[in-house]
């Protein structure tokens, strides 16, 4: 369950507790006083009432007790049996008593005058006279005293009456004579309890006698006088307490039970002990607690208010409480994420504000630490990945420092040789490793080196060069151990060993490469000068030759038959392919000796092109090909050697028409950033594509499409095209559809100038 | 934690109920048949006590109103009234009830007088004919009267031998303490308070004379007839109490002896005057046959004192039946 509902629910117990038992406690008190005001009210009127009736047949022994006083009746009783004229004398005076005292109390049916056989003497009422009383009640209990016969129903009158008796004794001996009774309607008793005086709407005050028998009208039955048995609960508590002592309690007296007619009913008693009567005073439960009724349904609504109100209450504290719990229950979930910058805290000055703040402040010292843990957990991955490499490292050189072929050796400014490896030993000649460090660089150098320095001034300087600059390369002359010197390459480096510079040397014996270096540069001056001087010396036979042969082919000496003129045609022919394969390789050995001069002026690309087509466009018609020239107006006057990029354009074309027998010849220019593109394109044979990167390789001809060497090429063409374009700062290159053409294109930089400066510097 | 907010909510509800005023309801105790019974101050009657306290009545579902009726003629008028249920009584007063139609019916003796009652003379009476001339006191149309009248019956004398001294039942030894009369017919206390006269003595008692003064259960007749359970569970209840009595007199007298306000021990004193008939001797018809000779004789005396104006049937008046058929029926 949510905190909120718990909180929500304990609002709604506590206050149910308090309200129930606040409101039952209030409820019972008011109850309670409220029930004893009732009872009160109730056992005020039935006192009352029991009161007035006692007083009543108080009244009525009285009443009866002076008849039986009376003068008259004694005479009377005195002389009954005799039967003369001063007995009936009496008998007409008793008669008139009890005529006159019957009138003066309308309740008295009749007077009887029963003498000490209970025989009825006199009466008021005559029929009565004569009839045997002595088995009667009011004669056997009001011989000795004043007595209430009980309610009964008179058979003769068809009422009930009750009947007062009283005994008559003589005046002067106190000897029995006789039994008065006083016959008495209920009328009297019936209007003291039938009053309903403080009943309310539904009470009735009735009398029930000892037998349970009812002995009043009852308000809500008829005909219920001795008819009607009374057998409840207020009947009960008078037989339980009619023999008590103690005064009886509120509660005792008073109870809610059903009354005769099985209705609930508030009801008490009071006791009349000389009758044993219960009179009985009860009231419709339901109108005696009417106001309880209404306090119960005015605590009821309370209750359902308070409840109500305690619940709205307690969810809007739950949810005030819970709001910022949820927020933060939130927060520690984003936070347990991993988001340690999410923060939670509020300026709540409460307990759960203090918690949301301690929560940030804990995780942002977890995010430090965390950050803590990660740099730590970082820079010891690092170290330990450091310390693996450097022990690779280590033992990796540890190997080739041991088995280099080359000499390595560690030394220091101040100390000298630390270390040498074995190459280092068997270089110098040092039989071991401890000789070795036991000498200075100068013990391993001739005094001066070949420039003529001192060799360990200049050692010096070259330490202070490799520690500055971190590396420094050179030539050193070396002296072995036993003083035989020899030329060797050094590489200096400068490094660190357990916190200490130090100078690493790897030095490389060059006596042979030395030697084989001034034996190459000797053979290739050997070859330019022989080629120079062949080419030269070839050139000028071939001139007078070539020279002849033009005359005598030209007829100017002579006429030739045709034999003759196709014979030389063919002799001319090879001496010009001569020519020019000596020219090649002359100009291809000027290139690569570096001796040919590149002529720069500013000149237009599309100007040479123009003349190039002068002279290539016979050819190309020749073979029936068109030539196409399609020139780019705007590409710039730029600086290059016209002779020679004339002299790579018509290579190029040549090789096109060369290649091409059908279809075209296309040379076009055009600008590129910088630079201004030639191409040539030809729809010829084509290249295979595996061949495009040996184009340009002297002496290379790639076999045609068509057929094998038949063009009669030096093989030098394209490889001289390629140093001339280089040499101009550009590049050149061809692209080819094997079968379909081949397009060669150059490129020359507008800023050629300056790089050729630079090329010639 | 559905289970957690049911509870929760049956907390709620529980204390809702517990605390909501007025909920709570007493439980109903069980329903209990009253029936009225009347009868003078005698200790045989005291078993009635017992049953009613030692909760007898109550096991068989019924609760016993005693009736402090001293006068025989209102517990008559009670009767004819339908107010009173039941009474005890001796035999000679369901006689005289009878001769005046009262709707009653005698069911079960409740004991017989065996010394209790007798006539206590002055000391020059030796012997019944003694009496002859004499001034005896004594209650008109009571109990005395029957025993002296039947004692006198079956000697060839009657009541027309004597003075009679009427007076009422509870003056009749203090009229001969007082000198008023020879002789007087009563029973305990007061008989033993008459042997209180130097000289007194016991001229006879029903310890020499039994099976004449019994006393009965008389029951209004439409209850008999209507409702013979109910009587039979009041019957039921009073053979349990002698039952009890005669297993735990000690007990049995101490819850009896204070409705009478005397000790226990003359309580049972007093009952060793009297013989209480189990159910076993009450059950026989032969027992039966001697309520009704009884019945006859006194109803005989009684119409020849004069007492009353005609002899009542015995049968009548006289139910064997419950007695018979007593446990044939649960309550």
């Amino acid at each position: 369950m949510k905190i909120a509902n718990k909180i929500s629910l304990s609002f709604l117990v506590v206050a149910l507790i308090l309200v129930s038992t606040a409101g039952t406690t209030v409820y019972i008190i008011v109850k309670d006083n409220l029930q004893k005001s009732i009872y009160n009210n109730l056992a005020t009127t039935v006192a009352s009432r029991a009161n007035h009736i006692e007083t009543y047949l108080e009244m009525l022994k009285i009443s009866v007790g002076q008849l039986s006083k009376s003068d008259t009746l004694e005479n009377f009783l005195k002389i009954k049996d005799r039967e003369d004229s001063q007995q009936n004398e009496a008998f007409q005076l008793a008669m008139r008593r009890f005529k006159r005292t019957k009138e003066t109390n309308s309740s008295v049916l009749e007077f009887l005058l029963l003498d000490a056989t209970g025989k009825v003497v006199a009466s008021s009422n005559e029929s009565s006279i004569g009839a045997d009383k002595s088995t009667d009640a009011y004669f056997l209990g009001g011989q000795k005293e004043a007595f209430i016969k009980d309610v009964y129903y008179s058979q003769s009158v068809k009422e009930p009456l009750i009947a007062v008796s009283a005994p008559f004794l003589d005046s002067h001996t106190g000897e029995f004579l006789g039994v008065l009774v006083a016959r008495v309607r209920l009328n009297e008793l019936n209007n003291i309890v039938t009053n309903r005086t403080g009943l309310g709407k539904t009470g009735e005050i009735y009398i029930v006698n000892k037998y349970g028998y009812m002995i009043t009208p009852s308000r809500f039955t008829e005909d219920a006088v001795l008819k009607q048995r009374v057998d409840t609960e207020n009947v009960r508590r008078v037989r339980l307490h009619k023999d008590r002592e103690h005064v009886l309690s509120e509660e005792e007296m008073a109870n809610v039970f059903p009354d005769y007619r099985g209705q609930k009913v508030l009801g008490t008693h009071e006791f009349i002990p000389q009758m044993q009567w219960a009179v009985l005073a009860e009231i419709n439960a339901k109108e005696a607690f009417a106001p309880l009724a209404e306090l119960r349904r005015v605590f009821s609504l309370i209750l359902y208010i308070a409840v109500n109100a305690a619940w709205l209450l307690g969810i809007s504290i739950a949810r005030f409480i819970s709001k910022p719990l949820h927020r933060l229950h939130k927060g520690t979930e984003i936070i347990g994420s991993g988001n340690l910058d999410y923060k939670v805290g509020t300026d709540a000055k409460d307990e759960v504000g203090q918690l949301s703040r301690a929560f940030d402040a804990m995780t942002n010292n977890l995010k430090n630490t965390t950050t803590s843990i990660k740099s730590l957990n970082k820079e010891v991955v690092q170290r330990k990945w450091a310390e693996m490499k450097l022990r690779e490292s280590e033992e990796k050189y540890h190997s080739l420092f041991e088995s280099s072929h080359d000499a390595i050796m560690i030394l220091t400014s101040e100390k000298g040789f630390i270390s040498g490896n074995p190459a280092t030993l068997k270089l110098f000649g040092c039989k071991d490793e401890k000789e070795f460090t036991s000498l200075t660089p100068a013990d391993l150098s001739p005094k001066y080196q070949p420039d003529g320095t001192v060799s360990s001034i200049k050692a010096q300087e070259m330490m202070k060069i490799a520690m500055e600059k971190g590396s420094h390369f050179f030539e050193w002359m070396y002296k072995r151990m036993d003083n035989t010197e020899f030329p060797a390459t050094v590489l200096l480096t400068s490094t660190e060993i357990k916190d200490e510079k130090v100078l690493q040397a790897t030095v490389r014996d060059i006596t042979e490469s030395k030697k084989a270096e001034k034996e190459m540069k000797e053979a290739v001056e050997m070859k330019a000068k022989f080629v120079s001087t062949a080419s030269h010396e070839l050139r000028t036979p071939l001139t007078a030759i070539k020279e002849s042969i033009n005359l005598v082919h030209s007829e100017m000496t002579g006429p030739l038959n045709d034999n003759q003129k196709e014979f030389l045609g063919i002799a001319k022919r090879n001496v010009d392919r001569l020519a020019r394969l000596i020219n090649d390789v002359l100009d291809f050995q000027k290139i690569c000796a570096g001796r040919m001069v590149f002529n720069l002026q500013s000149a237009s690309i599309n100007e040479v092109i123009n003349m190039v087509e002068e002279t290539m466009r016979p050819l190309a018609k020749e073979k029936g090909l068109d030539f196409i020239i399609e020139l780019d107006q705007a590409v710039p006057v730029v600086n290059f050697d016209k002779d020679k990029i004339t002299q790579v354009l018509i290579n190029l074309v040549n090789n096109a028409i060369k290649f091409t027998e059908t279809g075209s010849i296309r040379i076009t220019t055009s600008r590129h950033e910088d630079n201004i593109r030639v191409s040539i394109q030809d729809s010829g044979c084509g290249i295979k594509k595996e061949d495009i990167p040996r184009l340009f390789q002297e002496f290379e001809q790639l076999a045609t499409a068509d057929s094998d060497r038949k063009t009669g090429g030096t093989g030098l063409g394209l490889a001289i095209s390629k140093k001339i374009i280089e040499n101009h700062g550009g590049k050149i290159w061809a692209e080819s559809d094997y079968g379909k053409g081949t397009t060669f294109y150059f490129e020359l930089p507008s800023v050629l100038e300056a790089i050729l400066c630079q090329i010639e510097s | 934690m559905l289970r957690r907010d049911i509870t929760y909510i049956l907390l709620f509800f529980l204390l809702a109920i517990a605390f909501f005023p007025g909920c709570g309801q007493k439980p109903q105790e069980q329903e209990l048949t009253s029936i009225t019974i009347a009868f003078q101050e005698w200790v045989g009657y005291g078993l009635f006590y017992l049953a009613q306290e030692k909760g007898f009545c109550k096991e068989e579902g019924i609760e016993i109103v005693f009736m402090d009726e001293q006068l025989d003629s209102a517990r008559r008028d009670a009767f004819k009234q339908g107010m009173l249920d039941c009474e005890a009584g001796t035999l000679d007063l369901l006689i005289s009830k009878a001769a005046q139609d009262t709707p009653i019916v005698g069911v079960m003796e409740i004991d017989q007088s065996f010394g209790s009652d007798g006539i206590v003379a002055a000391e020059n009476i030796k012997k019944l004919d003694d009496l002859i001339g004499k001034r005896v006191a004594l209650a008109r149309d009571d109990v005395g009267e029957t025993f002296i009248s039947t004692l006198f019956y079956k000697n060839g004398l009657s009541l027309n031998n004597v003075i009679i001294v009427p007076k009422l039942p509870e003056e009749v030894s203090q009229a001969f303490l007082n000198g008023e009369a020879d002789a007087c017919v009563t029973w305990e206390p007061q008989l033993t308070k008459a042997l209180k006269r130097p000289g007194s003595h016991i001229l006879t008692s029903t310890k020499e004379h039994p099976g004449i003064i019994i006393d009965i259960l008389n029951v209004r007749r439409d209850l008999v007839e209507n409702n013979p359970g109910l009587v039979k569970r009041l019957i039921r209840g009073w053979f349990n109490a002698l039952e009890f009595y005669k297993e735990h007199p000690n007990e049995a007298s101490e819850i009896i002896a204070k409705y009478y306000k005397i000790t226990p021990e003359q309580y049972r004193k007093q009952v060793e005057g009297l013989l209480w008939n189990d159910y076993e001797k009450q059950q026989s018809t032969s027992e039966y046959k001697e309520w009704v000779e009884t019945f006859d004789v006194i109803a005989e005396l009684k119409l020849a004192n004069g007492r009353i104006p005609r002899k009542p049937d015995a049968p009548k008046f006289l139910n064997h039946t419950l007695l018979e058929k007593l446990y044939e029926d649960s309550k």
